[in-house]
C-alpha cells in the first residue's frame, strides 16, 4: 500500500510540475506580447513594400497572441480583438470574425470592435439577414445586447442596492417620492436580473460559431451523401448557432433561421 | 488491519479508473486513428518528452493503390502551430497532404471528491500515399519539426512497403482529357476525368498528382445539377469534387462512368508530362467457399444476407491513366500593353454607376462587370487608381470590394468621388487582355457614363448673416470613411484576465458584498424600527418585563448598604412594592397586599403564592412600622422575598 501511495504521490507531483512548466509565467506572457506587437508593427510598415515578409510577420504576431491566450490562459477582449485584426490583415475573414466575436463577449460596446466586426462582415460573401424578430428584440431590449455582462451585473447591483437604501429610508420617513424611487429601482433591478438570467442560460446552452473554410456545402444530413441544403455553398465568415453536434458534423442554424449540416473541421466555435 | 484493506482496494479502484479514462481519452481524441492491427508503425527515439512515429494503413499494396499514413507527434512540449514535416524525400510515392489535427488528450478523475486532471498534447499529420512503381519500396525517415522555429526536429523511422503490380482487368479504365494540350500561360483549359466502371465497386480512392502540381492553378467549373442525374462526392487532390454518373463507351464496350471536371491554368511556360493518375477500388469478386469460424466478436453483417455463412471476397483493382504531354506557351512580350494584368481569354467589360447627379466629393458607386470568358474565378481587377484618365477626375481609394460572380459575369464595385464640377462623365475603362485564339493582345473597353456634377454648397457664417462671403474659405464636409479596420490595442490592459461568464461575475466577493450589504442593512433597520415601534406602542411592557431584574438590584443594594432591622424591612417593603408596581403596570409606592390581591387573582396566581406574598407584606410591615422584632433573621426574609418575586414572575 505504501508503494502505491508513493507512486501516486510521485504521479501527482509530476503532473503538478508539468502544469507549472507548461503554463506561461508573467514574464513569458510579456515577452510574447512584445514579440507579437513588434511583428505587427513591422508588418504594417512592410505591407506595401514587401507583402510576403509582411505576411510572415503577421502570422508570427498571430502565433504570439494566440500563445498568450492559449498557453498563458489569458482571456481578454482586447487581445481577441487584436488577433482578429491580424487575421483580417492576413485576408482570413473567417478567423477575423471568429476572434472579433470572442472579443465581443468581453467588450460588446467597444466602438472599434463594432466597426471592425461590421467591416469584416461586410467583406463576407454570404448575405444572411437576421430574423425579423431578432431585430425587434435587439431594439426592444437594447440594454441586454449593447451592454457587457459585467456592466449589467454591476448596474443590477447598483439598482438592487439603491432599492434597499430607498426602502430603508421609507422606514424612517414617509416621503412619497422615496416609495416611487424604491419601486423604480425594483423594476430596473428586475429588468437587469432577467437580462443576466437569460445571458447565463445562453452562456451555458447556446454555442455559436463561424465558418472558417473558404467554401463549405451545407447538407441536409450529417454525411456527404446527403443532398445540399442550399444551391450555393456557405463561405468563410458566415456565423451560426450550434443546434446539435455529431461525430465530425455540426448541425447549425444561420441568422435567418435556416439550418444545415456542415463538417466540424470547416468551422470554429466561439 | 481492516482499514488497511479498505485503503488498498480504493487504491486499486483509483488506478483502474485512471487506466480506463486514459484509454478512453486515447480513443475519443480528436485525431482519427488508423486501424493499428492492420498497419505498420515506426517509432523514433523520444527527445525531451516528445516522441514521433509514422504509421501506415497497409504495408502491402499494388501500384497506384492509395493508402493512409499518419505521423503522430506526442508530448507536452510541442509548440503551437508546428510546421509540416518535410516529405520531399518520399520519392517512390505520390504524397497528398490531407491535413493536420491536434490530438490533445485530457482525462478527469473524481475519486472521493478529489478531482484529478491529466493532459497531454499531440499533433497528427495525415497523408495519402500512392506508390509509383512495383517492388520493395521504403518510406524514408521524415524530419518532423517539434516547434514553430524548426529549432528542434525529430525523425521517423523508415517503413518498408511491398508494392505489387496491379492485376490487369478490362473492368476499369481511367481517362484524363484536356480541352487543349497546347495553350498559353493563364489560359483556362478544361480537364475532364472519366472513370469507366464495368462492375460495382465497394470503395474507391482517386490519386490525381496533377492537381497538386505547382505549375498549374485549378478552379472548379460551374455545374448546374440535373435532378434526373446522380452525383457523388469524391475526394481528389485534397478537395471534394462532385462527380456525375453516366454511361460511356471505351474500346467498344459500354461502361458506367463517373466523371468530373476541373479548370486548369498554367502558372509558368514549359512542356509538362502529366504524372500518372490512378483510381484504386475494391470490388466483390466472389464468396469464400469455406464456412468461417465465427469468433464471439465477429460482425454479423460480415456475412452476405443471401448466402448465410459465406463471406464476400473483395479484390483491389487499380486503373491507371495514360500520360499526356501539355505545352504551356509564354505570353508574347511583343505588343504587351501597359496595364496588362494577366487576363487570358476573351473578355467584355460593362460599367454602371449611381448616382449620376451629385455634388463634388460625393461618392459614386461604380460597378464593373467582366464577362466573356467561361471561367472568371482567377480574374482580378487591376487597381483603378492606376488608370490615369479616371484618376485625373476622380478620387479613387486603394481598397475595392472582392469580385462576385453573378450569372455569366464577375462584378466588382468601387466607390469614386468627382474632384470638380467640371467632370462630365466617367470615362471608358479599358482592360487589356490576351486573346489566345487570335494570338494577340486586345483591349476590353466600357462605355462612358454621363454625370451631372454640381459644386458642393457649404453654409458659411456669411450665409447665415445674409452676406455673401467673397473671401470666405471654401470648406468641404468631413465625412466618415466606413472602410478599413481600426488600430490594435496596446498596454497592460490587453493582458489582464477578464471574465465574461455571468456565473463567475455574480460569484465574486465584491459583487456579492455590493448586492448583499444594502439588503442586510435594510433588514437590520427593519428589525430595529419594528422593535422601537412596539416599545412606543406599549411603554409599560418593558417595565413589566424588567420588574424582577430591578427588584434584584434593589435587594442587592439593601445588602450592600448593610441595612438590617427597621430600615432593612422598610427598604425591602419598598422593593417589593416597586416590583409589584412594575409587574402589574401601576404605581407601586403605596401598594398594600389588599391592593394587589385582586389583580393577582385575575392573572391566575396560585392561592398559596398569594398567601406567601401576604406573609411577606405582614413581616415587612411589622418590622418597619410595628416596632416588633422579626420572627426570624432578616436574611431569611430577603431570601423569601426573592423567592416569592421569582415565583410571581413565572406565574404572572
Amino acid at each position: 500500500m505504501n508503494k502505491n501511495l508513493a507512486a501516486f504521490g510521485l504521479l501527482f507531483a509530476i503532473l503538478a510540475i508539468a502544469q507549472q512548466l507548461h503554463a506561461f509565467d508573467k514574464a513569458e506572457v510579456w515577452n510574447r506580447y512584445r514579440e507579437g506587437e513588434s511583428s505587427f508593427r513591422q508588418a504594417n510598415e512592410l505591407v506595401s513594400t514587401d507583402p510576403v515578409k509582411a505576411k510572415d510577420l503577421l502570422e508570427k504576431a498571430a502565433l504570439s497572441f494566440e500563445a498568450i491566450q492559449r498557453e498563458g490562459g489569458i482571456e481578454n477582449g482586447r487581445l481577441f480583438y487584436n488577433i482578429g485584426n491580424i487575421y483580417f490583415r492576413l485576408g482570413d475573414t473567417g478567423k477575423a470574425i471568429l476572434n472579433y466575436r470572442k472579443a465581443e463577449r468581453f467588450i460588446p460596446n467597444d466602438v472599434n470592435l463594432q466597426q471592425n466586426l461590421n467591416y469584416a462582415r461586410s467583406r463576407c460573401v454570404d448575405k444572411i439577414d437576421p430574423k425579423p424578430q431578432t431585430r425587434v428584440f435587439r431594439t426592444l431590449f437594447f440594454w441586454h445586447y449593447d451592454l457587457a455582462g459585467s456592466v449589467r451585473a454591476w448596474v443590477f447591483a447598483l439598482f438592487f442596492g439603491l432599492l434597499w437604501v430607498f426602502a430603508g429610508a421609507c422606514l424612517l420617513t414617509r416621503r412619497p417620492w422615496l416609495r416611487y424611487a424604491a419601486l423604480s429601482c425594483a423594476a430596473l433591478s428586475l429588468l437587469f436580473a432577467c437580462s443576466l438570467a437569460v445571458e447565463a442560460f445562453e452562456q451555458s446552452n447556446v454555442r455559436s460559431g463561424v465558418i472558417l473554410e473558404k467554401e463549405v456545402m451545407g447538407r441536409k444530413g450529417d454525411s456527404t451523401t446527403f443532398e445540399p441544403t442550399f444551391k450555393e455553398p456557405l463561405h468563410t465568415g458566415a456565423e451560426f448557432n450550434l443546434v446539435e453536434e455529431r461525430k465530425g458534423w455540426l448541425h447549425i442554424e444561420l441568422a435567418d433561421g435556416r439550418r444545415c449540416w456542415i463538417p466540424e473541421s470547416a468551422a470554429g466555435m466561439i | 488491519m481492516a482499514a488497511d484493506r479498505t485503503s488498498f482496494s480504493r487504491m486499486q479502484i483509483l488506478m483502474a479508473v485512471l487506466a480506463i479514462l486514459a484509454a478512453f481519452a486515447w480513443h475519443l481524441g480528436p485525431a482519427p486513428s488508423l486501424p493499428l492491427s492492420a498497419c505498420g508503425s515506426a517509432w523514433a527515439a523520444a527527445e525531451g518528452g516528445v516522441s514521433v512515429r509514422a504509421l501506415v494503413e497497409k504495408d502491402s499494396v499494388s501500384v497506384g493503390e492509395a493508402f493512409m499514413m499518419q505521423i503522430r507527434l506526442e508530448g507536452n512540449d510541442i509548440g503551437p502551430g508546428v510546421e509540416q514535416p518535410d516529405t520531399s524525400g518520399v520519392a517512390d510515392f505520390t504524397v497528398e497532404y490531407l491535413g493536420g489535427q491536434s490530438n490533445n488528450k485530457s482525462a478527469v478523475t473524481i475519486v472521493n471528491g478529489k478531482v484529478t486532471r491529466e493532459e497531454s498534447r499531440g499533433y497528427v499529420y495525415s497523408y495519402r500515399l500512392t506508390p509509383k512503381k512495383a517492388g520493395k519500396l521504403q518510406i524514408p525517415s521524415i524530419a518532423v519539426p517539434v516547434d514553430p522555429g524548426k529549432s528542434r526536429t525529430l525523425r521517423t523511422e523508415p517503413i518498408a512497403i511491398r508494392v505489387a503490380e496491379p492485376e490487369a482487368t478490362e473492368d476499369f479504365h481511367l481517362e484524363l482529357k484536356f480541352s487543349k494540350t497546347s495553350f498559353y500561360v493563364g489560359e483556362p483549359v478544361v480537364l475532364t476525368v472519366t472513370w469507366f466502371l464495368g462492375k460495382d465497386v465497394e470503395s474507391a480512392a482517386f490519386n490525381l498528382p496533377i492537381l497538386q502540381d505547382d505549375a498549374f492553378a485549378f478552379a472548379d467549373p460551374k455545374t448546374d445539377q440535373d435532378p434526373r442525374k446522380q452525383y457523388f462526392q469524391l475526394q481528389a487532390g485534397g478537395a471534394n469534387v462532385l462527380a456525375e454518373k453516366g454511361t460511356g463507351v471505351h474500346n467498344g464496350r459500354e461502361y458506367t462512368t463517373l466523371s468530373f471536371k476541373k479548370v486548369l491554368f498554367a502558372r509558368k511556360p514549359g512542356v509538362f508530362e502529366t504524372p500518372e493518375a490512378t483510381v484504386s477500388c475494391k470490388t466483390l469478386v466472389g464468396y469464400s467457399p469455406q464456412q468461417q469460424r465465427r469468433s464471439p466478436f465477429s460482425n454479423f453483417f460480415d456475412d452476405d444476407f443471401f448466402n448465410p455463412g459465406k463471406r464476400g471476397v473483395y479484390k483491389t483493382f487499380v486503373s491507371r491513366s495514360r500520360p499526356v504531354v501539355l505545352t504551356a506557351l509564354a505570353l508574347p512580350d511583343e505588343g504587351k500593353p501597359a496595364g496588362f494584368s494577366g487576363w487570358v481569354g476573351r473578355f467584355r467589360v460593362e460599367t454602371s454607376a449611381g448616382p449620376t447627379e451629385l455634388s463634388v466629393g460625393d461618392p459614386v458607386t461604380l460597378t464593373i462587370s467582366v464577362s466573356g470568358s467561361e471561367y472568371l474565378d482567377n480574374v482580378e481587377l487591376p487597381p483603378l487608381s492606376k488608370d490615369p484618365e479616371l484618376e485625373k477626375d476622380f478620387k479613387i481609394p486603394e481598397e475595392m470590394s472582392a469580385g462576385v460572380i453573378r450569372g455569366e459575369a464577375k462584378q466588382f464595385t468601387q466607390t469614386i468621388r468627382p474632384r470638380s464640377a467640371d467632370v462630365k462623365a466617367i470615362p471608358p475603362i479599358r482592360f487589356p487582355y490576351f486573346n489566345p485564339d487570335a494570338g494577340r493582345y486586345e483591349t476590353a473597353e466600357s462605355k462612358p457614363i454621363a454625370l451631372a456634377v454640381k459644386q458642393a454648397r457649404v453654409l458659411t457664417t456669411a450665409d447665415v448673416e445674409g452676406k455673401p462671403g467673397e473671401n470666405a474659405v471654401r470648406k468641404s464636409e468631413l465625412e466618415n470613411w466606413s472602410k478599413g479596420i481600426a488600430y490594435n490595442y496596446e498596454g497592460p490592459e490587453v493582458l489582464e484576465k477578464e471574465v465574461y461568464r455571468i456565473s463567475n461575475i455574480v460569484r465574486s466577493p465584491l459583487w456579492l458584498a455590493a448586492t448583499m450589504v444594502p439588503f442586510l442593512g435594510f433588514f437590520s433597520l427593519l428589525v430595529l424600527t419594528s422593535v422601537r415601534r412596539r416599545r412606543m406602542a406599549d411603554p409599560d411592557r418593558l417595565r413589566s418585563r424588567k420588574a424582577f431584574v430591578r427588584f434584584r438590584q434593589r435587594v442587592r443594594a439593601i445588602g450592600a448598604e448593610g441595612l438590617q432591622g427597621v430600615n432593612g424591612c422598610a427598604a425591602l417593603l419598598d422593593a417589593v412594592r416597586a416590583y409589584l408596581g412594575d409587574r402589574l403596570r401601576c404605581d407601586g409606592s403605596a401598594l398594600t397586599f389588599a391592593d394587589v390581591e385582586g389583580k393577582l387573582k385575575e392573572r391566575g396566581i396560585a392561592p398559596e403564592l398569594s398567601e406567601r406574598l401576604r406573609g411577606l407584606f405582614d413581616a415587612c410591615e411589622r418590622g418597619s412600622y410595628g416596632g416588633m422584632g422579626l420572627s426570624g433573621p432578616f436574611d431569611e426574609l430577603v431570601k423569601e422575598a426573592i423567592d416569592v418575586a421569582r415565583s410571581l414572575d413565572r406565574q404572572a
